[in-house]
């Protein structure tokens, strides 16, 4: 499938059930990338930590916006502000269509803004999408 | 004179007989010293005797010089002196006196009026000659001139200024009167007069007062001056003045002389005058009445008037006039504020006084500026202050006008209040919805997902009773996910302000169709778009969204029928545009017109037509929000007509 090396992709979700059905959603598709999870804000920012000690660059971060300790928009923004780690293409997947949030989102930097359905088979769908363009189709920063 | 001449002949003659020397020196004296000039001649004409005045009278007419003994016909040569001569003294002669009186006319040119008089001379009875008298009456003559042209002047006069003489006697009580006096009358002057008479002409009040001014005048010698009323014989009736002297001799009054005037014109103009000033006192009394009327009722407005309203001279700030409100306001007593300089009772603090300087340089008149005014007590009260110019007494001067707008403040204030509150709600609600829906939905998405993965993972181990009821779930999650979505649209359409821009009709429509494009073509529905070219200013969005759900309706309701026909059309009013989506679909009942654009109103069942029964509601939400309206034409069994109008 993917002519580099796999590398992992960052779901930053707190949603137990929301999770669970992501990974599912990907498993089904028998995804080879490894699933890093970071369930609130402050872990998706400690992320860049272990990125700065070497851990391996995630070839694209899932993002919702709705998360405690941190809000979405702020681990976004400190992706984004960062030097290193602002070229990880950083998908918005959220149930929020408010206008405000995609303005925002965009401003700080966000690749993509995906509106989480509540049918799970086009979440299915979504999953899909997501996997072929990003993991197969796009080229990520190097 | 000429009497005792011609008595004197008759002693001379008498005495001629024995003449004696004394006698004659006596005579010749009397002769010499006469002012007339005398001749006396005998029976044949011969002189007698002459006195120097004829001699010399004699001299200068005809130059000649007269000797006693000659005859008078040696001199007078001329006629028609000769002819006279000779007729006056032929009767004299015959014992005739004979006085003639020539005028300046019948004389040779250069000889003064002349009064000859012709007297027979006596002797015993006998006429022995004639004495002729001549005198210049030159003097009398123009004295009797004068009198007369005095008289003439008088008369006049006495006519013109209708006055005239009379007295009576005190005593007889007869009186005469001038010719005015008579006219005034209106009686005959050669009637004469009388005291009784002349009163007769006065009744009631009049008579009363000359009665009694001519027994004053009679008895005391008091003269007077009276204004009477008068009847003339002829009945008119006259106004005269009558003055009376009474004359005294030793003490008593003898007569009493005066005058009377007719003052008729003048009483009348009197009468006239007083009328017309009793007239103008009357009209000036109206005015004047109506005049207070008039102040009184602008006093009236002034003083009670609710506005309070203040007049300041513009030169010098200094208050002329203030009404009772104004003074409540500022809590300043009456005689604390007239006169003074406003600028000294404080009432605008240094920046609003500023302030209002500053409109007032501006703009001629100030209206409705809004200010605080500090009263006497400290409190400051906001005002309203409307200022206008004008000229006063000559004076310019300042008219504000004040109103207290403590009330409006406040209700601003309130108003404000409970606008930040309700902005402050807003925000809470849509923070509130907002998580709401996120939170809500979370939920649902675990409901659907883990129903689905049961479907798919444990399809085996379902029969289909337990697959239909996962099938249940998970239409039941989705209908609530498009309730929760429904939901959020309907309170955003309220918790939107309204943004209104111009929105090309033509372009929506292709738009909306555009995004249901895959489904019009997979059904195979006959589609017919004739939007108008119009361009209106609504909220787009709104507009957007209602138009959406009646396209939307259009091709839910049509899914059963055989040869799905939608038409979106529209046309233009004066004002508005109208649009509509027509369907061949079931249509439906117009008694229920009114529900179904109600929130959760359905007429079909769930499983026939799903739906959330919100989306027509939301559709005339955004209509009525920007002044515009839904609304339908159906009849069961034979499609559906939707319109929308639109404000332009």
């Amino acid at each position: 499938m993917s002519p580099f090396p796999l590398r992992p992709i960052l779901l930053v979700e707190d949603n137990p059930l929301d999770l669970d059905l992501t990974m599912r959603a990907f498993r089904k598709r028998r995804l080879a990338n490894t699933i890093d999870v970071a369930r609130d804000g402050e872990e998706a920012i400690a992320f860049m930590e272990r990125w700065a000690a070497d851990d391996p660059l995630p070839v694209v971060i899932l993002l919702d916006l709705k998360l405690p300790k941190v809000d979405g928009l702020e681990v976004l923004r400190r992706y984004k502000e960062h030097s290193q780690w602002r070229s990880i293409p950083v998908i918005i997947l959220t149930t929020s269509a408010e206008i405000s949030d995609i303005r925002a989102a965009y401003q700080l930097g966000a690749n993509s803004y995906i509106v989480k359905p509540v049918d799970f088979d086009k979440f299915l769908e979504v999953s899909k999408q997501i996997e072929l363009y990003w993991l197969a189709l796009n080229t990520p920063p190097q | 004179m000429s009497s005792d001449l011609t008595t004197t002949p008759h002693v001379l003659a008498g005495q001629a007989r024995e003449p004696s020397a004394q006698c004659h020196a006596l005579l010749q004296a009397l002769i010499e010293n006469t002012a007339a000039a005398i001749f006396a001649i005998d029976r044949n004409y011969s002189y007698i005797a002459f006195n120097r005045l004829y001699a010399t009278m004699m001299r200068e007419h005809y130059g000649a010089e007269i000797a006693v003994g000659q005859s008078v016909w040696a001199y007078i040569t001329g006629e028609p002196d000769r002819l006279t001569l000779k007729t006056e003294c032929d009767r004299a002669l015959q014992g005739e006196d004979r006085v003639v009186e020539t005028s300046a006319a019948s004389e040779t040119a250069g000889a003064p009026p002349r009064r000859l008089s012709y007297h027979p001379l006596r002797s015993e009875g006998d006429v022995i000659g004639a004495l002729v008298v001549i005198e210049d009456v030159t003097g009398r003559e123009s004295l009797r001139a004068a009198l007369q042209a005095s008289e003439e002047l008088l008369n006049r006069t006495s006519r013109i200024a209708k006055i005239g003489g009379w007295e009576f006697d005190a005593r007889t009580f007869e009186g005469t009167w001038t010719a005015e006096v008579a006219r005034i009358h209106d009686v005959d002057l050669a009637a004469g007069t009388r005291v009784a008479l002349g009163v007769s002409f006065y009744q009631g009040e009049s008579r009363a007062r000359i009665e009694a001014a001519i027994h004053e005048a009679i008895t005391c010698g008091a003269p007077y001056d009276v204004e009477l009323e008068m009847i003339t014989a002829r009945g008119q009736r006259k106004w005269v003045r009558t003055i009376g002297q009474p004359v005294l001799q030793d003490g008593t009054v003898v007569k009493v002389q005066g005058t009377m005037q007719d003052i008729s014109v003048r009483k009348q103009a009197e009468e006239d005058l007083r009328a017309l000033n009793a007239q103008l006192e009357q009209r000036v009394a109206e005015r004047t009445a109506q005049l207070a009327a008039s102040e009184e009722k602008l006093e009236t407005i002034f003083r009670l008037i609710p506005v309070g309203i203040v007049v300041i001279e513009a030169a010098n700030g200094r208050i002329l006039d203030a009404n009772d409100a104004y003074l409540t306001l500022i809590g300043y007593p009456r005689d604390e504020v007239i006169g003074r300089i406003s600028v000294e009772l404080g009432l605008l603090a240094p920046e609003e006084r500023a302030e209002i300087a500053r409109l007032l340089r501006q703009n001629a008149a100030m209206l409705h500026a809004e200010t605080v005014l500090q009263t006497r007590s400290g409190a400051r009260i906001p005002v309203l202050v409307s200022i206008a110019r004008a000229q006063l007494a000559e004076a310019p001067c300042l008219l504000a006008a004040l109103y207290d707008i403590t009330d409006r403040k406040q209700a601003e204030h309130e108003l404000q209040t409970l606008n930040a509150r309700l902005a402050a709600v807003n925000r809470e609600l849509e923070t509130f919805t907002y998580s709401v829906s996120h939170d809500l939905k979370a939920p649902l998405r675990g409901i659907d997902g883990y129903s689905r993965l049961l479907l798919e993972d444990y399809a085996e181990r379902l029969d289909a009773e337990g697959r239909g009821f996962l099938h249940n779930i998970r239409r039941a999650a989705t209908q609530m996910s498009r309730l929760i979505d429904d939901l959020l649209t309907y309170s955003r359409l309220e918790r939107r302000s309204l943004i209104r821009g111009q929105v090309e009709l033509a372009d929506l429509v292709t738009t909306l169709v555009a995004e249901r494009g895959a489904e019009i073509t997979a059904r195979g529905v006959c589609f017919t778009v004739q939007p108008p070219q119009v361009s209106v200013t609504a909220e787009a969005e709104g507009l957007t969204q209602a138009l959406r759900n009646l396209l939307d309706n259009a091709l839910k309701f049509t899914r059963d029928t055989p040869h799905a026909e939608i038409e979106i059309g529209g046309n233009e009013t004066a004002n508005s545009c109208i649009l509509w989506v027509r369907d061949n679909g079931p249509g439906f009942d117009m008694k229920y017109h009114d529900r179904i654009f109600e929130i959760f109103q359905r007429l079909y069942r769930a499983e026939d037509y799903p739906g959330t029964g919100i989306g027509l509601a939301i559709a005339r939400k955004a209509m009525t929000r920007m002044g515009g309206r839904i609304w339908a034409e159906s009849e069961p069994g034979h499609g559906a007509t939707f319109y929308i109008e639109v404000p332009k």
